[in-house]
């Protein structure tokens, strides 16, 4: 996956503390850890919010696309410039 | 993966007319058969196609998609009715709606018949129209609801391409927006819907609500439109909540509660499961690890499923074994969460 390490950088930098977890009402299980050959790797991309903003932001037109380390299937830069 | 745990490959593709890089999920008739989606990749001469695999692997491509008019980039999990029509979305190709922008295309509705023939049955024109469709879902009388990423209404965000729709195909063709997102209120930004059978379809958006949250973009809102087409928020992310917007495809249990994951780690954990019942009571149910704790749970929830039993499935996209991946990253985990 080409672009994990920019996007973890990413997040780092941008967010913000959050209030403490609540308790855990279920349990976690780990069914299977995947290690890229022969087994496959990085299942699917579709989660969406990485990117709340796309293409022509107000006050930003025409300028090039900041979002291209982490985009969705939806929100590839190759369509939106 | 069986219900035992137990993992196993049925297909790899070999990048080039069987397709390559299937990001969506697939779907499973009666008859065990998977159908998919495979979004191509240009750079290595990888289609994007639609295909049909059997429980033995043998797999046979239903469409290879070429561009313009007959859509491109098939990223969407496409769905079946009772007859076995398949359906599905191109989040690219078939007209350009706006050449500067979207020179590659807007999007099509797609229909693969029992027999295989293809056909496009709506195709993305104009903005007003909706850009970049993500996803089908369908209601008990065979109506086609989905989300467009981009287009609608110029709003706060976005006053070129828009900030979303959400669109209905009845089972006569005929082509609906029900609601074009707009105003900071509603949310913008819509993820791919979910819809009950009785045609009341809900999604959520990653951006606007409350505008405190994201530096003034928002945090997202969990909507509804009803069978009438009316539209409500039913829940708006607040910064207590979310600090950092990222959603997966919501899913709907027998009663109507709403369920769904954060995709995104933030400081202290990794993202959480949620359910919002029918009276509007948002819960967490899930904190998933923090990558730095437990790197080999995996990191940043991909999706949301559950059984009738009341477990839930998901992917991670990383981390898991970080020495897969050369860049370090982790190459993903499948998980289950029990009550």
């Amino acid at each position: 996956m080409k672009s994990n390490a920019r996007r973890v950088q990413c997040f780092v930098i941008l967010v913000p503390a959050i209030s403490a977890a609540p308790a855990q009402t279920l349990n976690f299980e780990l069914l299977h850890t995947f290690t890229g050959v022969p087994d496959g790797g990085n299942p699917s991309a579709h989660f969406f919010g990485y990117v709340a903003r796309v293409g022509s932001v107000a006050g930003r037109e025409g300028q090039p696309f900041w979002h291209d380390n982490v985009w969705g299937p939806n929100l590839r830069p190759c369509n939106t410039g | 993966m069986d219900k035992a745990g137990h993992y196993s490959v049925l297909y790899r593709f070999l990048g080039g007319s069987d397709g390559g890089e299937p990001t969506a999920s697939v779907t499973e008739d009666a008859g065990g058969n998977l159908y998919g989606a495979a979004f191509g990749n240009h750079s290595i001469s990888a289609l994007s196609t639609v295909f049909e695999l059997t429980q033995a692997g043998q797999l046979t491509v239903l469409h290879d998609f070429t561009g313009i008019p007959d859509g491109d980039a098939a990223d969407a999990t496409p769905i079946l009715d009772a007859a076995g029509n398949l359906y599905g979305t191109t989040s690219s190709g078939g007209f350009a709606c706006n050449s500067y922008y979207l020179p590659a295309g807007c999007g099509v509705v797609y229909k693969v018949d029992a027999s295989g023939q293809y056909s496009v049955i709506h195709t993305f024109k104009t903005v007003a129209d909706g850009v970049q469709p993500q996803g089908l879902a369908m209601d008990a009388a065979g109506n086609l609801y989905g989300s467009t990423a981009l287009g609608g209404a110029s709003c706060f965000l976005d006053r070129i391409l828009g900030c979303g729709t959400v669109y209905k195909i009845d089972t006569n063709g005929t082509y609906t927006v029900l609601h074009r997102f707009e105003t900071p209120a509603d949310g913008v930004l819509p993820t791919p819907v979910t819809v009950d059978a009785a045609g009341n379809v809900y999604g959520i958006t990653v951006g606007g609500g409350d505008t405190n949250c994201s530096p003034g973009d928002g945090c997202g809102t969990i909507f509804r439109i009803d069978a009438a087409g009316r539209f409500s928020v039913l829940y708006t992310f607040t910064p207590a909540i979310v600090t950092t917007p990222g959603y997966n495809v919501p899913v709907l249990d027998s009663q109507g509660n709403l369920y769904d994951s954060t995709a995104i780690n933030q400081p202290g954990n990794g993202g959480f499961l949620f359910k919002l019942d029918t009276n509007g009571n948002f819960t967490e149910l899930f904190v998933f690890p923090d990558f730095q704790d437990a790197p080999q749970d995996g990191e940043f929830v991909n999706g949301t499923a559950m059984d009738a039993d009341g477990n839930f499935y998901g992917t991670m996209l990383s981390a898991g074994d970080v020495s897969c991946n050369p860049l370090g990253g982790g190459c993903g985990t499948v998980f289950k969460l029990t009550p």
